[in-house]
């Protein structure tokens, strides 16, 4: 049994406009997990219900069980038990995600003292404790300080603190250092890795940047239009791509395309909820799609072990070794028209 | 003399009852016709205060910013000299620069010399959204119809109403997807190329940089400490915060080692540390380098750096070579080995 197991589940707003659709994702103990998507892909929409949470008046069906035991069914009370012991987050914004006007002690003792229970004092030295583990330089001192007097890369290590007061067995991380810089986020990201190693805690880390995924995750899943268009490990999908998303992201990024040529973008707009093309929802934005792409949706089909794609035309299929060896930009592909 | 000329410019933001912080510390700075010079360093490092004084956002303290050879008057309550409009920005977000309950080719139309209600002026504004990719049917929308990606090309459109010679793009892509991203980088540099525009493209994310820039100036506490052709700055850096901000860069290859962290924080401009501002963080640092601050001089014809392990006029001294006298590292690493 893993210890988060998403199970088929669909999450639904109002107009029945569909966020997620039939998403299954499983994360184990110790394991660094990523889920890559544009915005509007139901990447955090997806993170967020292995808290129990929901967007404001959706519904859900499907499983999202934390050690066996299902979230979506189980009573606020419940829930509330869970959430910062079990299972804790790390926002994307270090700016807003600490109070300006109490001190960084104070909202560092508020969850350790209401969920395990201990003291003033004996939770002021739990948070010095934290502070410590994430490096933050003078710990002590900085308990009685206020979050402005913080760069954001310590702010960023003061939430991850906060979040690991009651040594959660799962951390969502979600885009935690899209907003940092690069310097700040290998300082981050090294820090996660040695948790993970210290502590035996699995992290899903939420990020649209697959060169940080390369370095941080384990394995990935790749979201497109509210449904899981790639997983496997990091090196499948990244090095043994069978999904044109995400050969497209990859090629789009800067670090993937080639020195001294213009970048690649994906044509068109990302899919969101209020416009979700028929059939395979990157249909409009694919080099490779065939009518068949335009009605049905591809299932996530198993390619080999661990290592699933969505995709009915499986342009890379083929072309197994080639991809293996150097990734292959899309236009030097054949026609795929044809090659389908 | 290049079009866009920045001279030792410093600007001090004072606060009463505080030291005066000095966020641009004597920055110099170049941009041609058809160039596109790529401003990179952390957040804090004055690259964005020193954008706003080059479009005339910010007083300088001192230091000249002249375009064409023409000083660049700051944005007052008078009506802009013809000449400044010459200088067009686009900023970081999208969501926040363009105004919500207005038609967007209204906002493109502000940018126009000559901007009446006219036939004439709406299809300026038209043409001007159909060069940043957006077309004629997109002009009565308001822009919450628009994603974050068309937004900023909209900004672009509007920056190019006045028919500009520079554009300052402040961080204009690091708010969007990395797919968009791409889109609306290469829609700036397009741009510059086909219009001999010089763009000065300011941001934190020097991959991005990599890709677009012809020539990279890296900033660090307000001073510049290395300028460089793009091609050149990726084989090998010649100031040790360029190569500590280069391997902080994740990578996509296989088994990319993972990115490292230079020691330290980002000191507090109010009080910068002596000599070298680099040197507490600097793990090549020697004993000057705490007493004496380098100046920025060129190592040789295209290349220049403020590092005092660089002799003026070259030759160039590779950093691997001092990797040797290394002092001992900082604990992350020994971690990262254990």
């Amino acid at each position: 049994m893993s210890l988060l197991e998403i199970d088929n589940l669909s999450i639904q707003i109002r107009d029945n406009r569909v966020l997620v659709d039939g998403v299954s994702l499983t994360v184990n103990e110790g394991e660094i997990v990523g889920i890559a998507g544009e915005s509007g892909s139901g990447k955090t929409v997806t993170a967020m219900s292995a808290l129990g949470f929901l967007p404001a008046g959706a519904t859900a069906h499907g499983e999202v069980r934390i050690d066996g035991v299902d979230l979506l069914a189980m009573n606020p009370k419940k829930l509330r038990s869970i959430r910062g012991t079990e299972v804790a987050m790390v926002f994307q914004d270090p700016m807003t995600s600490l109070h300006p006007m109490l001190n960084i002690g104070t909202q560092l003792t508020e969850h350790i003292r209401v969920h395990q229970g201990l003291g003033r004092k004996a939770a002021w030295a739990r948070a010095a404790e934290l502070l410590e583990m994430v490096r933050l330089p003078d710990p002590h001192s900085a308990l009685s300080a206020f979050p402005h007097r913080f760069s954001g890369g310590m702010r960023q290590r003061i939430a991850i603190a906060s979040a690991l007061a009651c040594d959660p067995k799962l951390l969502i991380a979600d885009e935690i250092t899209t907003a940092l810089d690069v310097t700040v986020q290998a300082g981050i990201l090294d820090l996660l890795n040695r948790l993970r190693h210290e502590t035996g805690m699995a992290v899903v880390f939420i990020t649209h940047d697959l060169a940080v995924m390369n370095v941080i995750a384990d394995r990935l899943y790749v979201m497109y239009g509210g449904r899981i268009a790639e997983s496997g490990s990091i090196s499948q999908v990244l090095n043994a791509t069978r999904h044109p998303y995400t050969r497209a992201l990859i090629d789009s990024l800067p670090e993937g395309a080639v020195l001294g040529q213009a970048l690649v973008p994906i044509p068109g707009e990302a899919a969101t909820p209020d416009r979700r093309p028929r059939g395979c929802a990157f249909n409009p934005r694919c080099a490779f799609a065939v009518d068949s792409c335009r009605s049905e949706v591809p299932e996530l089909r198993e390619l080999e072990v661990g290592h699933s794609a969505a995709c009915t035309v499986d342009p890379f299929g083929s072309r197994l070794d080639r991809a293996q060896t150097h990734r292959p930009a899309l236009s030097t592909l054949e026609d795929p028209h044809v090659a389908s | 003399m290049s079009l866009l000329e920045v001279r030792d410019v410093v600007v001090d933001y004072k606060t009463p009852g505080r030291p005066a912080v000095r966020a641009v510390a004597g920055a110099s700075l170049e941009v041609g016709a058809g160039e596109i010079v790529g401003l990179v360093g952390e957040s804090g490092c004055g690259k964005s205060t020193l954008g706003r004084c080059i479009v005339g956002l910010q007083k300088l303290s001192s230091g000249t910013v002249t375009l064409n050879g023409v000083p660049v008057t700051p944005v007052g309550r008078r009506v802009r000299p013809q000449a400044d409009l010459g200088l067009q920005m686009v900023f970081q977000d999208p969501y926040s620069s363009l105004n919500p309950r207005r038609r967007i080719w209204r906002q493109v139309a502000d940018g126009l010399i000559n901007n009446r209600s006219d036939s004439t002026t709406r299809r300026t504004a038209i043409e001007l959204l159909e060069a940043v990719g957006l077309s004629a049917a997109d002009a009565d929308r308001y822009p919450h119809e628009f994603s974050g990606g068309q937004r900023q090309r909209i900004a672009i459109a509007r920056a190019l109403a006045p028919k500009p010679s520079v554009i300052v793009a402040d961080e204009a892509v690091s708010a969007l997807d990395a797919s968009t991203q791409a889109q609306v980088a290469n829609t700036l540099v397009d741009l510059a190329r086909d219009r001999k525009m010089g763009l000065l493209f300011i941001s934190h994310d020097l991959s991005v940089i990599r890709h677009i820039a012809d020539k990279v100036a890296v900033m660090y506490l307000g001073r510049i400490v290395e300028t460089a052709p793009t091609a050149s700055l990726w084989e090998s850096r010649l100031h040790p915060y360029t190569d500590a901000l280069v391997r902080a860069i994740p990578s996509l290859e296989p088994n990319a080692p993972a990115p490292v962290a230079p020691s330290g924080e980002v000191p507090d401009p109010a009080a910068p540390p002596s000599g070298c501002r680099f040197h507490p963080r600097c793990p090549v640092a020697m004993e000057r380098c705490g007493t004496d601050d380098p100046a920025l001089v060129m190592i040789d014809d295209t290349r220049a750096a403020a590092c005092w392990h660089q002799p003026a006029g070259g030759p160039a001294v590779r950093l691997a070579s001092l990797e040797l006298q290394r002092r001992p590292r900082f604990d992350n690493e020994s971690e990262r080995q254990r």
